[in-house]
């Protein structure tokens, strides 16, 4: 492995830049199908979920110093085991990594590039996210953290929106929905704000104790949710409940109707900007298979796994055509992502305790 | 990316001296006049003044000032006593041609075992000017010339440091050109001046003109449209960025230096902006950083909302543009090249061009052709703004290499606007800014404080804080002493 | 980065091809303002006001411009659309659209399905003004003037301009979509009226029940009365009051101000077997800008001219509701507030039958903070 060693502060932005994408846009009114206008409820009890899954995983990693998830997986499993659960992790991040390249051109297609095929905007898409994800861990998190700054310009631009009328109204009754439809909802956002698993394979880089490490990750996590809540709540505030069933990108819609002196249409702008954090959480999952492949099967090189991944996704992505089918898929990678944020690590812990190979010392440092 | 390693070179020291045989003097004076003119090809311009029998003087006239000899050499000659008052005792013959070639004129005589060389060189050079490409209009207004001595004591004189390194060197196999690499000894970091050395080492090229020769050898990434070495012709551009912990390559015959380890923002600052207080400053520099973003980005923008989105600016403004387009025959790439293509041509003629003539193409330029394209419909009204504006703005830039850059990737980014529109710019930008972040100067990052990202480094990249903040060096050069200032400020502490 | 400049390459191949999504503004016919009504046989009517640049205005000279109508009629109004796309030279845009006019008896129906392409399509404008016309949109569009003046620019300056005066709510076809949707608030538009066919007027508001004109229009003060229970404002609104009817000349009865919104506050009271109260109270701060009868010297008759003109005031808000129930227009989104804050009470009454009957208590003080530069 030759990647060199990152920061602190640029672990953080790598986490930030990989957990936020495209699942925003139509957050708040996925959230809406299950627990109404308690969609933020939902969103905040996914952010406690997903920092649970971040502990947990953190606690798989730091019984192995200096290791990735892959390594560890060998260690805990035998070589042969080992390899198998690798090699379903690396399937998993490549499906993600199709799932968020689909869903991005398409996107781009439903809001900007109506008759461009979508073939033509995967390609620009996967080159794009293959010249950047090529680069060494360093670079990217130099680019992660550089391109950050239009983050803030994200969360600047849905003020403008509130120029014209919202309703605190729409907000209430608090907590009609029930806990049950609540959970539900943190379902839907737990899929849009998956991307942490990113430290699973660059904790070992990352320069500085596993404790600052875990702090910062959960900030990055906290800071996510904080953001996530807020767009949800925008767009609670300005959508009356039954429009919002029937918008799928609410976040942009917000933003439509916006009329300045000297910019209007608002919603291409940030879809625009949208598009860095949506490529770069694309790129983080290119990485992550990436970096699975090439340890499975290429001694850790990436060379190779770097052409054929993206030409994979590519070929995957001329499959799917319509709306519904996309759907379907996305459920199962949703459904997937318990999997391997979940039950994996979990499993992996355990029987690490139980075969005795967990390093306590370690962890108490 | 095509990484292509040469073959090891004879060892590190090789470059030092380049010249390996040995011949020592011979006892006759024959075979010695003999050795020399054989070794330079019985040159016309070798005079051999035999002073008697056995003494004899050697000097290309063609480079020695005749004063000095008949001031200098000729009267050291006729009073020595004992021993002869000479610059150098030379043994070897090798370095005995060298030195004519330098300038030296020889005096051999068979009573003596060594040669005595005195420095006679002419000095032919121009006065100190300051240098058109980059004017400055307060500050030291001195520019490097062609003589290499006279560059290195500019920069001497506005260091007086001890610290202050000279390293020299010959490259050039046949043009023997003198290459001096200055740094400052407790300031540079010793990894980066290795590593200046060890690629120096491998630059093994016949001839070499000016530093821009060296540069494509010994830079990180030739095929990167952005220069990673910083040329000017300022000395106190190089002074500055001595004082950071870079290191400085001045060739004789050049009044080029070039700088590096270098960050991409050193290229939009000038000594402007340190002499000016620093509201100022920050003014000009926010300005040219703006002037990039116009530059790289306008004509893209100017394409993406004629061809795509037409509903981001307002009513007004689409129906203006409207109006200017709308007989216009071609699609707006079209159009944006061809202008920036004239655009190009004009200015490409008009440096070469006496200034006269150059007005001439200026107006010519300028005014016929602006305005007839116009009028005949060729390129719309607002297309000719965009372009104009967009040359004043990379024109802006006080490194002309950079603005030159920055232009050219405006033409990939048009491209992309006009197949994707604003998708395809922050597509282009993002492949930009992530060739940034990969590209490295003598390893470290060349778009440091940006990426990796250091606010405290951010003084002087986009605003200029005041001096008195900038109490740490730039850790880009991984300079050896960190610390810059004191408290410059501090009599208002103890007030 | 000579891999990017690689792709790109490679990308250029396609330039050749031709691009999919480029719409060039030259080849693009701008739509300014669009007008609906509803034929015979329930057809759309769409009556399209088209911005054109003349030929002979190339090159360095100002471009000229001039409108053209077209209309045509269809089952949607997409289909309207290629209808004058056949009669057009050039590509129909309604992205830069400014008015959206519908006739009267569109609106009388429910608008939604009409309207639903402006919200489906990213491409078009939501920021444009929506109004409703008195008769046709076709005449109003179609009115004498428009071939000296730009007509659509001119209902939408007009309209501008009684939005700063509080005649008018500023309303969009994206403001509206909110209210569209939500069955506890209604909305209203503003009302064009044409005189002797050649030129028009914003006459007040055209109140809506759900997502159809309910037939009542709020003409003039009322509007404001209006806008000013609501908590709505523009720039500053001018009323003028009787204030001395006893005075022969005219003149000297009145009183006019400015008026501006100070406070605005909505209180809707459940009591247990459902039934629904509001209070509005607002406070107007005005200042006088005509008043030729006295000076005001002294505090006393300020006292007195506060205490009339609220009177007054509070009189107009009452007939103003009288009408706004009768139209069965909750403009206030009383609804919505039931719904958030006593949702048992909303499930439990019939909100179209329970409004009309609310009891609604308005409040209108009015405060005279300024004389001009006059006493």
């Amino acid at each position: 492995m030759n990647e060199k060693s990152i920061s602190q502060k640029q672990l953080f932005f790598m986490v930030l830049q990989s957990q936020i994408g495209i699942g925003l846009l139509a957050l708040p009114s996925n959230v809406f199908s299950h627990s109404k206008n308690d969609g933020w409820m939902s969103v905040l009890l996914a952010g406690i979920c997903i920092q649970i899954m971040i502990l947990l995983m953190w606690t798989l990693l730091n019984g192995f110093k200096g290791k990735s998830i892959f390594e560890i997986s060998e260690i805990v499993f035998g070589k042969y085991v080992g390899k198998f659960i690798n090699i379903l992790y690396t399937v998993y991040f490549l499906l993600v990594m199709a799932l968020l390249a689909l869903l991005f051109a398409n996107l781009l297609k439903e809001w900007i590039l109506g008759y461009t095929p979508l073939s033509i905007l995967l390609l620009i898409i996967l080159a794009t996210a293959l010249y950047i994800g090529k680069s060494n861990l360093r670079v990217l998190a130099r680019f992660y953290m550089l391109t950050a700054g239009v983050i803030i310009i994200s969360i600047v631009l849905p003020w403008f929106a509130f120029t014209f009328n919202f309703e605190w109204a729409y907000l209430f009754p608090v907590g009609q929905s029930g806990l049950g439809n609540i959970t539900m909802g943190a379902h839907d956002a737990i899929v849009a704000m998956i991307g942490f698993e990113i430290i699973a394979v660059i904790l070992p880089f990352v320069e500085g104790t596993y404790k600052q490490t875990l702090k910062n990750v959960s900030l990055a996590n906290m800071t996510v949710t904080l953001m996530y809540v807020y767009f949800t709540i925008a767009c609670y505030l300005i959508f009356s409940p039954a429009e919002i069933k029937i918008i799928s990108e609410p976040v942009l819609y917000l933003l439509k109707a916006v009329n300045f002196q000297w910019v209007e249409r608002l919603d291409l702008i940030f879809l625009s900007i949208w598009i860095i954090p949506m490529t770069t959480s694309l790129v983080t999952y290119f990485y992550l298979s990436s970096k699975g492949a090439a340890y499975t099967l290429h001694k850790g090189q990436r060379k190779y796994t770097i052409w054929y991944l993206p030409l994979f996704v590519f070929i995957l992505g001329l499959f799917f055509s319509s709306e519904f089918e996309m759907k379907q898929f996305s459920k199962y990678v949703a459904a997937s992502s318990y999997i391997f944020t979940v039950f994996m690590p979990l499993l992996t812990l355990l029987v690490s305790i139980v075969r005795k190979k967990y390093n306590y010392r370690s962890s108490s440092v | 990316m095509f990484r292509r390693r040469g073959g090891k070179g004879e060892g590190l020291n090789a470059y030092e001296n380049p010249q390996q045989e040995e011949k020592s003097l011979f006892p006759k004076l024959a075979d010695n006049i003999f050795f020399i003119q054989n070794s330079l090809v019985h040159t016309e311009d070798l005079i051999i003044q035999h002073l008697s029998e056995t003494e004899s003087l050697f000097f290309i006239e063609s480079l020695v000032d005749s004063k000095e000899i008949s001031d200098k050499v000729l009267t050291r000659i006729m009073n020595r006593d004992n021993e002869i008052v000479c610059d150098k005792k030379i043994t070897n013959l090798y370095e005995m041609t060298n030195l004519l070639l330098d300038g030296y004129t020889f005096f051999i005589s068979e009573s003596m075992t060594f040669a005595a060389g005195f420095n006679s060189s002419a000095q032919e050079k121009r006065s100190i000017q300051e240098p058109l490409s980059e004017k400055i209009l307060k500050g030291s207004h001195a520019g490097f010339i062609e003589n290499l001595d006279t560059n290195i004591q500019l920069v001497r004189k506005a260091v007086k440091n001890p610290k202050l390194m000279v390293r020299y060197m010959t490259l050039g196999e046949r043009s023997r050109t003198k290459v001096a690499v200055i740094y400052i000894e407790d300031l540079a970091n010793d990894d980066i001046i290795n590593e200046l050395f060890r690629r120096l080492s491998y630059a093994k090229v016949d001839y070499i003109q000016s530093p821009g020769h060296i540069q494509e050898f010994i830079e990180d990434e030739t095929y990167s449209p952005f220069p990673q070495m910083l040329n000017t012709e300022r000395p106190d551009r190089v002074v500055a960025n001595l004082m950071e912990g870079r290191f400085a390559i001045i060739a004789d015959g050049s009044p080029t230096a070039m700088i590096a380890p270098i960050n991409f923002f050193a290229f939009i600052q000038t000594p402007d902006d340190y002499n000016n207080r620093w509201l100022i400053g920050s003014f000009l520099t926010l300005f040219r950083t703006m002037s990039i973003l116009i530059a790289i980005g306008l004509p893209s923008l100017y394409i993406a909302v004629v061809s795509f989105h037409y509903e981001i600016i307002p009513f007004e403004l689409v129906l203006a543009l409207k109006g200017t387009l709308e007989f216009v025959p071609v699609p707006p790439i079209i159009e944006a090249v061809s202008m920036l293509i004239i655009l190009e041509l004009l200015s490409e003629a008009a440096t070469r061009l006496p200034s006269p003539i150059a007005q001439t193409i200026g107006v010519v330029g300028g005014l016929v052709i602006g305005t007839a394209v116009v009028e005949a419909n060729l390129v719309s009204n607002s297309m000719v703004v965009v372009v104009a504006l967009t040359a004043v703005a990379s024109y802006a830039l006080p490194i002309t290499e950079m603005g030159t850059t920055i232009r050219l990737l405006s033409f990939p980014l048009m491209v992309a606007s006009s197949l994707f529109g604003l998708v395809g710019i922050v597509f282009g930008l993002m492949v930009i800014f992530l060739h940034l972040c990969k590209l490295e100067s003598f390893g470290t990052p060349y778009f440091t404080p940006l990426a990796p990202f250091r606010l405290s480094e951010n003084k002087d990249t986009i605003i200029r804080l005041p001096l008195w903040q900038f109490i740490k060096r730039p850790s880009g050069p991984r300079p050896k002493d960190s610390v810059r200032t004191g408290h410059p400020r501090g009599w208002k502490r103890d007030e | 980065m000579k891999k990017g400049m690689l792709i790109l390459i490679v990308l250029n191949l396609w330039l050749l091809t031709g691009c999919w999504d480029v719409r060039l503004l030259k080849d693009n016919s701008l739509v300014v303002g669009m007008g609906l009504d509803v034929e015979d046989d329930d057809k759309v009517m769409n009556t399209s006001v088209i911005r054109q640049i003349k030929q002979n205005s190339g090159g360095t000279g100002k471009p000229a411009t001039s409108n053209v109508i077209y209309s045509a009629v269809g089952n949607t109004l997409r289909e309207t659309r290629s209808y004058i796309e056949k009669q057009l030279g050039g590509k129909y845009a309604s992205n830069k659209m400014q008015v959206l006019v519908l006739g009267e008896d569109l609106a009388g129906e429910d608008i939604l399905p009409i309207i639903d392409v402006f919200y489906r399509d990213p491409r078009n404008s939501l920021g444009a003004k929506l109004v409703v016309a008195e008769g046709t949109a076709k005449e109003l569009l179609n009115m004498k003037m428009s071939e000296d003046v730009f007509i659509s620019e001119k209902i939408f300056k007009a309209l501008i301009e009684t939005e700063e005066q509080t005649l008018i709510p500023g309303v969009s076809i994206q403001s509206v979509c909110p209210d569209l949707f939500d069955p506890g608030i209604d909305f209203a538009l503003p009302y064009i009226k044409t005189k002797n066919s050649d030129t028009f007027d914003v006459a007040g508001m055209a109140l809506f029940h759900d997502t159809s004109f309910t037939g009542t229009v709020l003409e003039g003060e009322d509007g404001t009365v209006l806008l000013y229970l609501n908590g709505e404002h523009g720039a500053s609104s001018t009323l003028s009051f009787n204030v001395n009817p006893e005075e022969e000349q005219r003149q000297n009865q009145f009183i006019t101000t400015n008026a501006f919104l100070k406070d605005q506050k909505l209180k809707v009271k459940v009591d247990k077997s459902h039934n629904v109260s509001v209070e509005i109270n607002v406070k107007l701060n005005v200042t006088v800008v005509e008043y030729p009868k006295d000076h005001l010297f002294d505090h006393e008759k300020e006292i007195r001219l506060n205490k009339e003109i609220s009177k007054q005031l509070t009189e107009k808000a009452e007939k103003v509701i009288e009408q706004l129930q009768k139209a069965n227009c909750d403009y206030f989104g009383i609804g919505r507030q039931l719904i958030a804050y006593h949702p048992e009470t909303w499930k439990e009454i019939d909100w179209p039958n329970t409004f009309p009957s609310i009891d609604i208590k308005p409040k209108i003080e009015v405060e005279i903070t300024g004389t001009g530069i006059l006493k």
